[in-house]
């Protein structure tokens, strides 16, 4: 990694480029779907056709959403292929949860997700609702699968490293590694909580518009009560997640928390809230730090031994000013959440969030319409945590990353990443400009009567 | 068990070979559908093309994603070696594949659907000759040492390949217009099957001078698909292939409702299984075998499982998705109107 235009170099900025793109756009799908099928559940349920109106004006934007998910997702998985071909022989156990997830995950979403779009009127409301739902039970199984091929890269467990290639001894141990239980739920409560504020995010913009209030005041009250359970959840979760890291992956947890020193016995480890880290020099040129507070998160003793970056092979050290500064801006948008979760569960209590007074709650929603793009934020922040973190390695302490590139020449690398860069930009801003059409346009009254009264009037 | 376990390899061969015939069958006349629409001056009559494969197109595209999953996952040497040597045909799909189904999602929400039909067109045509150039690419054989692509960056650029681009477009663009005769009714159904007699002689044309040139290579000591060890089974299918083309012909010429789309995909089942026969036992040639390439046992066991529980479901739900959306396809967004 001396240049940044070997063709290591460039497969690895690549495949961030695919990574983050892709988790921005499937986070959503998979807790809008979710929303949908509650939705639809509260319609067959109420048979109030606010509900039915609800799953058909969030499928519009879900149509949209899965577009560039489905394109996106496509070069990931051809990517271990194209830019990591030696990975694929290296480990069998990777590719055959990827096939797995192929199986049973993505034809589930796809197969289901034409009827649940288009067949509102083609299949019976229950039928209809158990397609919503299978597209729900696809999307998940999809977090699922791959979270637990990630999990396994990160804490590898069930394998054995024989002449350069991994064999398999124990699917039960390498589907359960240590960090899998932790990886899936973080990222699957990460897609719902990012999705749930997205939609409460857009019905506070439409109440403070006041345009179709009364409408919008029910899916934001939806969203606001998963809000008020999900974002304490998620920051528990996060903390579990943690410690998960300083068991299993000590060195990634040093770099995250910029912490040099080994704390010495009788003395706590401080958490650093901010800091300008110096990986050259293996020292922080200044910090803001919470005494005792990182031994006491990791081992619930004040004094507990926290391990420091520079009592590991600097080889194995990761880029650490990345891993530092993006595990911030995760932490501090969960922390934000936490905070926003509370002040609506006051706001709640005090009963002003009744649709007949949201509107006039102007900086609570002002702050609901910053949680959406606040929680991408977060998602990516999470995600470059995990995985600049997880460097030098591909599977942790196993394979090298730049053992498992294919030899490719840079410049082809650097065509197909400007490619990448050039065409995600453009398919970003379509989607962007025509989610904004369609929110501008709001809930078209036409399609969001239920199927029985509008049989009638035809 | 022992026994079973010496056949794993031969089952994902054929596997294999039923995801790239149900990949081939169902995007292929998506693809051609685009390749066709770029012929069409009229907005509405684009319209009524994406608007035929909006409900389906993403399980069609699936299947290549079950192609590259079962791959990776059984035959893990011949994912990496392939997707390696044929880097930029593989890009380039992924490309023309982002376009297309951007725009069949993006186009009843945009105020300029020409742009996203202009779109829907190239994504699918780039796609399309894409793909030609990854098959005959790796038809063209590659050299493997260690388990990895020891070729040349640019060897999938090559005459032969070319041929298997330009005759797999006509292939796709037959799939597609015999698809839309299905669909669709008046002058867009009547041009659909003049065209769809255009693509299938082209298709004939295409596959003859395919069959020469291997011919001629053979003939000439250079390797070829004939130098295999079942090379020369791919003429034991021609019999049957001109059998459907015969009934195809008749089919359109009758002009009839769903047959030529149905001759067309017995075509490609045909071609699959000829091409099947003609490789078996090599996974990428002249000589990486299937047994070389796979997977250990464990793996694939578990794989199999996986699949033998899976892709019956898959069908099934398959299928009842085509149920529903059965009949003609309409200008306006599916969902509009009950049907009844």
């Amino acid at each position: 990694m001396d240049t940044l235009f070997d063709s290591v170099m460039l497969s690895r900025l690549q495949f961030a480029a695919m990574a983050m793109v892709h988790i921005s756009v499937s986070t959503l799908t998979i807790g809008l779907a979710l929303f949908i099928a509650v939705m639809e559940g509260l319609w067959l349920k109420t048979k109030d056709p606010v509900y039915y109106g609800h799953a058909r004006f969030w499928s519009r934007l879900l149509l949209l959403n899965f577009g560039i998910g489905v394109v996106t997702g496509l070069p990931l998985e051809f990517a271990f292929g194209n830019n990591w071909a030696p990975f694929a022989a290296k480990s069998t156990f990777f590719g055959e949860i990827l096939g797995t997830e192929t199986l049973s995950a993505f034809m589930l979403e796809a197969g289901f997700l034409g009827i649940m779009l288009f067949g509102w009127n083609r299949v019976p409301p229950k039928l209809h609702f158990f397609t919503t739902c299978m597209v729900v039970v696809g999307s998940s199984l999809s977090v699922f699968w791959i979270m637990v091929a990630n999990s396994w890269m990160q804490t590898p467990a069930g394998v054995v490293l024989q002449d350069g290639r991994l064999i398999l001894t124990s699917y039960r141990e390498a589907i359960f590694n240590p960090d899998m239980v932790f990886g899936v739920t973080h990222m699957y409560v990460a897609c719902l909580e990012t999705s749930l504020f997205v939609i409460g995010g857009i019905s506070a913009w439409y109440v403070l518009r006041r345009r179709h209030v009364e409408f919008f005041a029910r899916s934001f009250q939806v969203a606001l009560i998963a809000a008020v359970v999900i974002a304490p959840l998620q920051a528990l979760i996060g903390d579990e997640a943690g410690r998960s890291v300083a068991r299993n992956q000590p060195i990634k947890l040093a770099a995250m928390e910029a912490h040099w020193e080994t704390n010495t016995p009788g003395e706590g480890a401080p958490w650093i809230i901010a800091a300008w880290p110096d990986q050259a020099n293996q020292r922080n040129h200044w910090s803001v730090e919470v005494p005792y507070l990182l031994s006491l998160m990791l081992t619930h003793s004040p004094t507990g031994e926290v391990k420091g970056l520079k009592d590991f092979p600097k080889e194995e050290h990761p880029p650490m000013p990345i891993t530092f500064f993006s595990l911030r801006i995760m932490a501090f948008a969960g922390f934000a959440f936490v905070g926003l979760a509370l002040w609506t569960l006051w706001r709640w209590k005090r009963g002003a969030l009744t649709a007949t007074r949201l509107a006039g709650e102007k900086w609570l929603l002002y702050a609901w319409m910053a949680a959406g793009p606040l929680a991408w934020a977060a998602v990516e922040g999470g995600w470059v945590t995990r995985e600049v973190g997880r460097q030098p390695w591909l599977v942790y302490g196993l394979v090298k990353t730049s053992e498992a590139a294919t030899p490719l020449p840079a410049g082809a690398v650097a065509a197909s990443l400007a490619g990448y860069l050039v065409i995600a930009g453009l398919l970003t801003a379509a989607f962007l400009a025509l989610v904004a059409r369609v929110l501008a346009q709001g809930p078209d009254t036409a399609t969001m009567a239920p199927p029985q009264t509008k049989s009638a009037t035809d | 068990m022992a026994t079973l376990q010496t056949y794993l390899p031969d089952v994902f061969f054929l596997i294999l070979g039923l995801v790239l015939f149900l990949y081939m069958a169902t995007d292929g006349y998506n693809l051609g559908l685009g390749i066709f629409s770029l012929a069409s001056r009229r907005e509405e009559e684009r319209g009524v093309m994406i608007h035929s494969i909006a409900s389906t197109w993403h399980a069609s595209q699936t299947w290549l994603v079950i192609l590259g999953g079962i791959l990776f996952g059984s035959f893990p040497v011949v994912y990496g070696v392939a997707m390696s040597a044929l880097y930029i045909p593989v890009m380039l799909m992924l490309a023309g594949l982002a376009f297309r189904g951007v725009a069949v999602e993006f186009y009843d929400e945009s105020p300029n659907r020409g742009r996203w039909g202009l779109a829907f067109g190239l994504g699918s045509l780039v796609a399309t000759i894409a793909q030609g150039f990854i098959l005959g690419g790796l038809l063209s054989g590659m050299p493997v040492v260690n388990g990895q692509f020891a070729g040349g960056f640019g060897d999938w650029l090559n005459p032969f390949s070319a041929l298997i681009a330009a005759g797999g477009a006509a292939g796709f663009v037959l799939l597609g217009t015999t698809y839309l005769a299905m669909k669709t009714d008046g002058a867009l159904r009547e041009r659909s099957i003049r065209a769809a007699l255009m693509a299938a002689w082209a298709v004939l044309a295409g596959l003859s001078v395919i069959l020469l040139w291997m011919s001629l290579q053979h003939y000439e000591g250079r390797y070829s698909l004939l130098s295999l060890r079942q090379g020369h089974y791919i003429y034991l299918t021609l019999p049957i292939f001109l059998f459907e083309f015969a009934m195809l012909l008749r089919s359109l010429k009758k002009a009839e409702q769903d047959k030529p789309f149905q001759w067309s995909v017995l075509l490609f089942l045909t071609l699959v299984v000829g091409l099947a026969a003609a490789l078996y036992p090599t996974a990428v040639p002249p000589s990486l075998t299937i047994f070389d390439a796979a997977a250990p046992a464990r793996s694939l066991w578990f794989l199999v499982v996986v699949s033998a529980v899976l892709l019956p479901v898959m069908l099934a739900y398959n299928a009842w998705q085509y149920l529903v959306f059965r009949g003609k396809a309409k200008e306006g967004p599916q969902e509009g109107k009950a049907e009844n």
